[in-house]
């Protein structure tokens, strides 16, 4: 069985958990099942900042061909852009051998659907929605391009029940055709086996991981941090990322007179990152929107207590987690308090949390995608 | 003739409100009144009523008996929000085919927290039989059959004849639990619950994969006929009928017709504990590690298996005494409803099998077991600031 991957990033080079997701989910498909191969088409920028796609061919090394991290990327604002990256990638794959056109969200959607006419079925992969990403304000012409690519695939995989649900009710798809197929968690990379001792400054830690973008929800754990500081003004608050409302939520933070409390780390590293999650005492993804939320497993598989907003996807398959309304400021601060104040309640949910996490490895995503492939292909 | 004993247990715990970390030291109500409320209302019209209702006909037209243990927060909840069902029992009580079971008040973990705090509560309720139903129970069963040697000496002092347990394999052994037994080295009567007919009812009885399904009245008595033991106990919660096992299962129209399938006339005879009691020599049966009808694992572990549930536990065994110091009736009946073992109960995290029930119990009160602690801690730690003022402002 041969797939042809379309996607617009790919570990490690991303900006989110896309590119993380095609990866292993590829990684762990051809690792499992040696009858399916993979063709993966991404974007590539030359030096000289020309656009062109380029095919990797699996089971071979499928990230270390392409673009150097740093470099910049493509300009997904850009119509233009857009749609020259999109014939580019179908040119670049009209010749190859494949049975099935698989796409990730709406970046590829126009290469999918130019190499479906050609005959072979396509499945669209949704990992988030525009309304996900854009805080219920779509880019019109992004959503008719979703619509488009949702209605024409012969089947679509949603990552959640959410993101389900607002395909059916967004976009008016039929139930029957739409598969979910949750992300997984690499459970080695994050164990928290020989924790490195981290010198910790005073007080307790709390870390929330993501984009600094509004849908993210960083503006009501600030609001919450501020809560929290009363009770226990040694608590530091550590936001690993970069993006667009950094200034804003800087402002906010002196606003709220906390600012001595809260840490922006900007872009770290894979193995800053590790330590952060080793460091922390509590993990919070206070998101407003969230389609799935693999930091929320990355933390638990790092073994640390985790308070998730309810309009999360993850939200969907975890119970041994705090579950919260990402608005209730007052319910996250006591969350948060409450964690790191009862010492049998902080180990109760890292443990059982880390016991929770063990069944979502990537392993179980793979098999439930190569099932859709199967059904596919037998219908 | 095959004497069965049909038991039953009342209880509804006092359910706590949300508690925030924030709400420590504001004293705001603890007991959530309209939850309570609610579900006793709801499950008094669905099982309680309807249930005592068929159980009073039956003892005034059939052979029937009945054996109940009903908890003082039970009473107390019926009490505030659905007196018809105290009229129900009172009535049931008149056809003196009901035969009452010592408890402690609170259903509450007291045994384990002192032995003086286990006595105050068990002789509460003992007034509380004598004053409403004036009745002088004879046997005594602890909070969800916990149990052990020790349990049995205490209820020993305390003027009890018998006392029942889970008949766990842990302790019988090969035995079956249809004798009549003697507890450890005490001169009490063991009696212990077949758990095996009596969850064929609780947990087995609308169950589709089942492959007795669907259980009639004929099939289980032709059961309890077939057993060659002097007695059989069958002991199961009271919300089986019409709550846990919905009206459409056909549950009320099995309990309805058993006594017709198994009465004298068939070979069985339906007793009140009471009348099991033997002259005879008893096998002894030493239980020096507790045991319980909760879980899979028959112990303590439902209500004590993890952290969380130790070190709240904990805590509210150190707020006995300041609690009992301020001597303020309010503050005591307070930390009392908070012994009860629900609480404790919600706060499992226990994985597989067991999982699906302490989440059917607590999905009403709690989110998760992680919000029944923190609402529990929170709770006592407020508690334990009232207590705190008010023993310091008795001082100066």
């Amino acid at each position: 069985m041969k797939i042809l991957m379309l996607v617009s990033e790919l570990w490690p080079v991303f900006s989110g958990g896309l590119g993380i997701a095609a990866y292993e989910l590829v990684k762990n498909v051809e690792s499992l099942f040696p009858q399916v191969t993979f063709k993966i088409a991404i974007p590539r920028l030359n030096w000289k900042g020309d656009l062109k796609a380029e095919i990797i061919e699996t089971p071979t090394e499928i990230y270390s061909v392409y673009f150097e991290r740093g470099e910049p990327n493509l300009d997904w604002g850009s119509i233009g852009q857009f749609y020259k990256f999109n014939y580019a990638l179908a040119r670049a794959c009209e010749k190859k051998e494949y049975d099935i056109i698989h796409i990730n969200d709406w970046m590829t959607v126009p290469a999918g659907i130019l190499l479906k006419e050609k005959g072979k079925p396509m499945i669209f992969h949704l990992h988030s929605t525009e309304y996900d990403r854009t805080n219920e304000k779509p880019r019109q012409w992004v959503v008719e391009i979703e619509k488009l690519g949702a209605q024409k695939a012969d089947l679509v995989i949603a990552n959640s029940f959410r993101t389900k649900r607002e395909l059916i009710e967004l976009y008016g798809i039929n139930e029957n055709k739409i598969r979910v197929v949750y992300n997984g968690i690499n459970l080695e990379k994050f164990a928290p086996h020989n924790p490195k001792k981290i010198k910790k400054s005073e007080g307790k830690i709390v870390l929330f991981v993501g984009r600094l973008t509004i849908q993210k929800g960083i503006w009501h754990l600030l609001q919450a941090a501020k809560k929290v500081l009363e009770k226990s003004p040694e608590t530091k608050f550590i936001f690993v990322g970069k993006g667009p409302d950094l200034p804003f939520l800087i402002k906010t933070s002196i606003e709220l007179g906390i600012e001595k409390s809260i840490i922006f780390t900007g872009k770290i590293s894979d193995e800053e990152l590790l330590a952060a999650y080793k460091m922390c005492d509590v993990f919070v993804m206070p998101s407003v929107s969230e389609p799935f939320g693999i930091v929320a497993l990355e933390a638990l598989a790092s073994g640390k207590p985790l308070i998730i907003s309810k309009t999360s996807g993850v939200c969907e398959i975890l119970k041994h987690c705090f579950k919260v309304d990402f608005w209730d400021i007052e319910i996250m601060a006591s969350r948060i308090l409450e964690t790191l104040n009862y010492d049998s309640l902080n180990y109760a949910l890292s443990q059982n949390g880390l016991r929770e996490v063990q069944k979502l490895s990537w392993k179980n995503s793979a098999k439930a995608c190569v099932k859709v492939y199967e059904a596919l292909l037998h219908a | 003739m095959h004497k069965t004993a049909f038991c039953s247990v009342l209880h509804q715990p006092w359910r706590i409100s949300k508690f925030s970390f924030f709400e420590i030291g504001q004293h705001k109500k603890y007991f959530d009144d309209r939850l309570n409320e609610h579900l006793f209302k709801r499950i008094s019209r669905k099982s309680y009523i309807p249930t005592l209702q068929i159980m009073k006909d039956l003892c005034e037209d059939t052979e029937f008996k009945v054996n109940l243990s009903i908890t003082g927060t039970f009473f107390q909840q019926a009490e505030t929000y659905k007196p018809k069902v105290i009229k129900l029992l009172k009535k049931l009580n008149e056809t003196n085919k009901l035969e009452l079971i010592g408890e402690t008040f609170y259903h509450s973990l007291a045994f384990l927290i002192s032995p003086e705090e286990f006595k105050s509560q068990v002789l509460m309720h003992r007034k509380l039989l004598k004053d409403v139903f004036n009745h002088s129970a004879k046997i005594f069963r602890n909070t969800e059959s916990m149990y052990n040697d020790d349990v049995a000496n205490s209820i020993e002092k305390l003027k009890f004849k018998g006392i029942i347990t889970e008949g766990s394999a842990s302790l019988l052994g090969w035995r079956d639990p249809g004798y009549p037994y003697q507890a450890g080295n005490t001169n009490l009567q063991l009696f212990m619950r077949n758990y095996k007919l009596s969850d064929d009812i609780a947990f087995r009885f609308s169950s589709r994969d089942w492959k007795e399904f669907p259980l009639t009245a004929e099939k289980y008595a032709s059961w309890i006929k077939k057993r060659a033991t002097p007695h059989t106990l069958l002991f199961i919660d009271f919300e089986t009928f019409g709550e846990h096992q919905w009206e459409d299962t056909g549950i009320f129209e099995f309990l309805k017709y058993l006594p017709e399938k198994a009465n004298s006339n068939t070979g069985i005879k339906w007793t009140n504990l009471s009348e099991l009691f033997s002259k005879k020599r008893k096998v002894k049966l030493n239980c020096p590690n507790f045991i319980s009808w909760a879980d899979m694992d028959r112990d303590l572990s439902a209500w004590l298996g993890n952290d969380m549930q130790n070190s709240a536990f904990r805590f509210l065994k150190e707020l006995e005494l300041p609690v009992k110091q301020t001597k303020d009736k309010n503050l005591l009946e307070v930390w009392r409803r908070l012994t009860t073992s629900d609480h404790l109960y919600y706060l499992s995290t226990k994985f597989a099998g067991d999982e699906e029930v302490h989440s059917y119990f607590r999905e009403e009160a709690h989110a998760s077991p992680y919000e029944a602690f923190t609402n529990y801690m929170n709770i006592l730690q407020d508690l334990r600031s009232l207590v705190n003022k008010k023993l310091s402002s008795a001082k100066s």
